[in-house]
């Protein structure tokens, strides 16, 4: 075999590969195409007047899902229910704590996407960016999607009426709108992390504009971490189908501290002395700076630390831990469960510990000092 | 050339080559070494059973199995004995004069294992840097000499003490041990001290680009090896002064582990800019702070002027030091 032929039977391959690969890279993307798709996302869930996923008139932009059918008002009086005394109740209980997720990441973007569609367009942004912006919002839309098939099938299985058989209807339910929420979070982190680069010109200037940044990026680090430490580690078993308890709903009858659902309860606003005193030579004024000073530490705390605190709680038997540590399980008591792990495991779930209890709830105590 | 012999020195590259990559894709790199050479340490540490065998020893102040025959007398054997078992074994702070005390090393020692603990996970860095890591490793490994000798120490002294009788050689004798037992110790803590603060390097260079920003446990803890280091390092004359230092900051960690305020005159927010403004940007100014005696450091704390402390940094040394409790 000649050199040419055996440097065309090598070429031939790669040249195909090549060309795969050519063929499948992302196609350039504007701040408009982002505006688009997002507003396409919206559209798509429309039926006639109402919209099924995007229902509140006030914020256009936010999930928010609407119940309709034969038992919509029950379903709605459930998940609202603030004393939910029964398992199935619970479980409904369960879909009020994922909304309030869902309402506090959408925040930040129904209060910041003027600003950003506006100075972004003009600003020179990196493609990988602007093309990583874009993919987010069509993966959130492709997760609502496919969450629809589920939201029909729970519709279809309530209108039969709130009982005992729907026990796997529901927690399938929420195990789907898991999903959609952890596309929410891509895409959030992913839209703040531009909004700060591009959109807020100083940062050591507390401004009414940055102190909302600050206060709803606040909003979003919290539903984060309660989403993963109260509705996302239970995972395993509100997903499983079986008709056993449910352990979320063991958490959200728990009064235990460490439940951190409580947090989502109540959204405060930001208290108008702290935007009338900011920047006075007062009391009031040096008050309020120190109030932000160390809120924005934390901030910066947390965010150092959550890599850490992401890796872990990936790397972890996440589920285990919490059936333990919130006694739904009798098997093992937590004391003997950390005692049961290596060194290591256990230094990690001190980390954990740590990371929950000292910096997060640290940050969220100072985020309430400043709020109403 | 022979057939075989190149076949043999085909199958010798294809091996070579084979060797290469193995090595290559299984080596341990550098975060998994600082990582796994910390969890080890923990596991090591645990498999002597210090703790136990420290408290064991505590308890037993007699000879010969016989808690009727306690080292008590006038001896300076009896004295040196006694002196170094509350230094490093009592149970209960040890009082100097009014509002002066001291905690022993078996007290503090608990912290060591606590910070040991709460860096852990953080050595599992993917940017690690050699110099860093080196120095956790090398920390390491005199630490866990440093307790191989502690150990061995302690049962001298203890099967020593079971074993004898009431003559003054003995006791002369046990001294001795206990003397050797001391030296240790100390030793030990210090090695510790020195752990401690590579892992806190380790955590500001490679996870955070040499930028850290430190909340109050951490600065707490970077704080307390410190101490330590300059505690087991002074002169042993001077050494009661500096474990009374060493208290007054256990006493500061103790009242914020028990969620109760320890910032009086000073904010959170000013504790924690100045601690980092201090580790990131004035650490020779940290050094000094710790390093220097007692008197000094309450100097510093009072605002007083001091001469080898640049300007700038006196607000935040006086901030650290009052919140730590000086």
């Amino acid at each position: 075999m000649n050199m040419k032929k055996l440097l065309s039977i090598i070429m031939l391959p790669l040249l195909a590969i090549m060309t795969f690969v050519g063929c499948g890279c992302d196609k350039d993307r504007s701040i408009a195409d982002i505006n688009a798709a997002y507003v396409g996302m919206v559209e798509t869930f429309k039926q006639g007047e109402e919209n099924l996923f995007f229902s509140d008139s006030v914020n256009e932009s936010t999930i928010k899902i609407s119940y309709s059918g034969n038992y919509s008002g029950g379903i709605n009086d459930a998940i609202n229910n603030t004393e939910p005394s029964n398992d199935l109740q619970r479980r409904y209980r369960a879909l009020y704590y994922q909304q309030a997720v869902l309402t506090n990441i959408f925040k930040y973007y129904e209060d910041h996407q003027d600003k950003f569609y506006r100075v972004a367009s003009s600003a020179e942004i990196d493609e990988d960016e602007l093309t990583g912006l874009y993919n987010r919002v069509v993966d959130l839309k492709d997760s609502l999607v496919e969450f629809k098939t589920h939201y029909d099938e729970f519709i279809a299985a309530t209108d039969m009426g709130l009982s005992d058989v729907m026990r796997y209807d529901v927690a399938g339910y929420s195990f789907q709108l898991n999903k959609v929420i952890d596309k929410s979070f891509d895409f959030i982190y992913s839209f703040i992390d531009m909004y700060e680069k591009y959109c807020i010109e100083n940062y050591s200037i507390y401004s009414q504009e940055n102190i909302i940044s600050i206060v709803d990026k606040a909003y979003v680090d919290m539903s984060y971490i309660v989403y993963l430490e109260n509705i996302k580690a239970f995972n395993q078993t509100i997903g499983s189908g079986n008709d056993g308890l449910c352990d979320m709903t063991s958490v959200i009858s728990s009064t235990s501290e460490s439940n951190l659902t409580t947090l989502l309860e109540v959204r405060g606003m930001v208290s108008p002395s702290i935007y009338d005193s900011i920047g006075t030579d007062t009391e009031l004024g040096r008050n309020a700076l120190d109030k932000l000073n160390i809120l924005v530490y934390y901030r910066d705390i947390y965010e150092q630390r959550l890599e850490h605190y992401k890796t872990s709680y990936n790397n972890s038997d996440i589920y285990a831990l919490n059936k333990y540590k919130f006694a739904t399980s009798d098997d093992m008591s937590y004391e003997s469960y950390l005692l049961s792990l290596s060194s290591s495991d256990k230094a990690t779930v001190n980390m954990m510990k740590h990371f929950v209890d000292e910096i997060f709830l640290g940050y969220m105590t100072n985020l309430k000092a400043i709020i109403e | 050339m022979k057939f075989w012999i190149r076949i043999l020195i085909a199958l010798g590259v294809v091996i070579v080559i084979a060797f290469g990559i193995w090595a290559f894709a299984f080596r341990e790199s550098d975060e998994v070494q600082a990582f796994n050479k910390s969890a080890e340490l923990i596991d090591y540490k645990q498999s002597l059973a210090l703790d136990s065998r420290l408290e064991a020893l505590s308890n037993m102040n007699y000879i010969s199995g016989n808690a009727e025959s306690t080292i008590a007398g006038d001896s300076d054997d009896k004295n040196n004995i006694n002196r170094y078992r509350t230094i490093c074994l009592s149970q209960e702070s040890v009082v100097v004069e009014e509002g002066v005390e001291y905690n022993s090393y078996m007290t503090i020692d608990n912290n060591v294992d606590k910070y040991l603990e709460l860096y852990l996970p953080y050595l599992d860095s993917s940017k690690s840097k050699s110099k860093p890591r080196r120095q956790v490793k090398n920390a390491i490994d005199d630490y866990r000499t440093s307790l191989k000798t502690l150990s061995k120490e302690l049962d001298n002294v203890t099967t020593y003490q079971v074993n004898m009788t009431d003559s003054s050689a003995e006791y002369s004798m046990l001294s001795e041990h206990y003397r050797n037992f001391y030296n240790a110790y100390r030793k030990s803590l210090n090695k510790a001290s020195d752990v401690l603060l590579a892992m806190v390097e380790y955590i500001d260079i490679c996870c955070y680009g040499d930028s850290i920003r430190i909340d109050a446990e951490f600065a707490m803890g970077d704080a307390y090896a410190r101490l330590l280091n300059t505690t087991t390092k002074a002169k042993e004359i001077d050494e009661i002064k500096y474990l009374c230092d060493v208290k007054i900051l256990i006493d500061t960690m103790g009242r914020f582990e028990d969620d109760q305020n320890i910032y009086i005159d000073q904010t959170e927010y000013e504790f924690l800019s100045s601690y980092n403004r201090l580790y990131n940007d004035k650490k020779n100014v940290l050094t000094k702070i710790f390093e220097c005696d007692k008197e000094k450091r309450q100097q510093m704390a009072d605002g007083q002027s001091i001469s080898d402390i640049e300007q700038s940094a006196h607000t935040d040394v006086i901030n650290v030091l009052n919140v730590l409790g000086y």
